[in-house]
């Protein structure tokens, strides 16, 4: 009798086991199985990708204001003194 | 307190995509450039605890990002004081500036949750690495990937692009359709 409940309550723990150990290498790895995590398809990724750095670039590849340029100054003479 | 040539090289580099970042934080250019300003003094007073030949950019938007939720945490403790003066000013929205083709993108970026944009500028446009960018927000690297991941979902939504006949080909194609609906207007 003992066997037998063994074995019933061995296929729920064993399965409740399996999730724990999933979730904590899914966590690891940052993934979730594709079933839960939406996966945007390779050309939309890209497409992000190209408007986000034409947004970022719009201000990185813009000269530096002034006043930026003469704090910078400013710093490095106060280094020196 | 001595700083090398190549540090301070490094560290003129970095102020660009340090504004780059600041603007996508804050959406204001002029609050930007004052984040940056402060940032650099704010680095340049404790440059003796930066280790050279460490990640200098990682180091500095660590700063920015830093002086920028502080600052935030005090605006927020002020507004409650100060009758929502604060609040209209923190609710105008970023004067919108450049392509056409972009502005609909600038907007719904700027509709992220604060946490998803930043994630995702980092690792997207900054070019920082997930561990990097894991180590300048101070979450785990699985948090990181979830944000990004969350913030393409997001913005694919809010644009629809959905799949991928919703993309143009090429950017020809998106000039072609820029111009067509400059001409219907």
């Amino acid at each position: 009798m003992l066997t037998l409940w063994c074995s019933f309550a061995a296929v729920p723990i064993q399965h409740s086991l399996e999730i724990l150990i999933m979730t904590d290498k899914e966590k690891s790895n940052g993934k979730r199985p594709a079933s839960r995590r939406p996966i945007l398809d390779q050309n939309i990724q890209a497409h992000i990708g190209r408007k986000l750095r034409a947004v970022y670039d719009e201000v990185a590849a813009s000269p530096v204001p002034d006043h930026i340029v003469e704090l910078l100054a400013k710093l490095e003479e106060s280094q020196r003194k | 307190m001595t700083i090398s040539p190549r540090l301070r090289e490094d560290l003129l580099a970095s102020v660009r995509s340090l504004r780059a970042f600041a603007v996508s934080l804050c959406g204001q250019p002029d609050r930007a450039d004052d984040l940056v300003q402060e940032t650099l003094v704010k680095a340049w007073s404790n440059i003796d605890s930066f280790q050279e030949g460490t990640n200098l950019q990682a180091w500095l938007f660590t700063i920015l990002r830093n002086h920028y939720y502080s600052e935030i945490r005090k605006r927020r403790r002020e507004v409650e004081d100060a009758d929502g003066h604060y609040a209209s000013r923190l609710a105008t929205h970023p004067p919108q500036q450049g392509h056409l083709d972009l502005a609909d993108f600038k907007i719904a970026l700027r509709e992220l949750p604060d946490d998803q944009r930043e994630a995702l500028v980092l690792v997207g446009a900054s070019g920082f690495s997930y561990e990097e960018a894991a180590g300048i927000c101070g979450v785990a690297v699985g948090t990181i990937k979830s944000r990004v991941s969350r913030a393409r979902s997001h913005l694919a939504k809010t644009l629809k692009i959905e799949n991928d006949s919703d993309i143009g080909p090429d950017s020809t194609t998106e000039a072609i359709f820029t111009s067509l609906k400059q001409r219907r207007a």
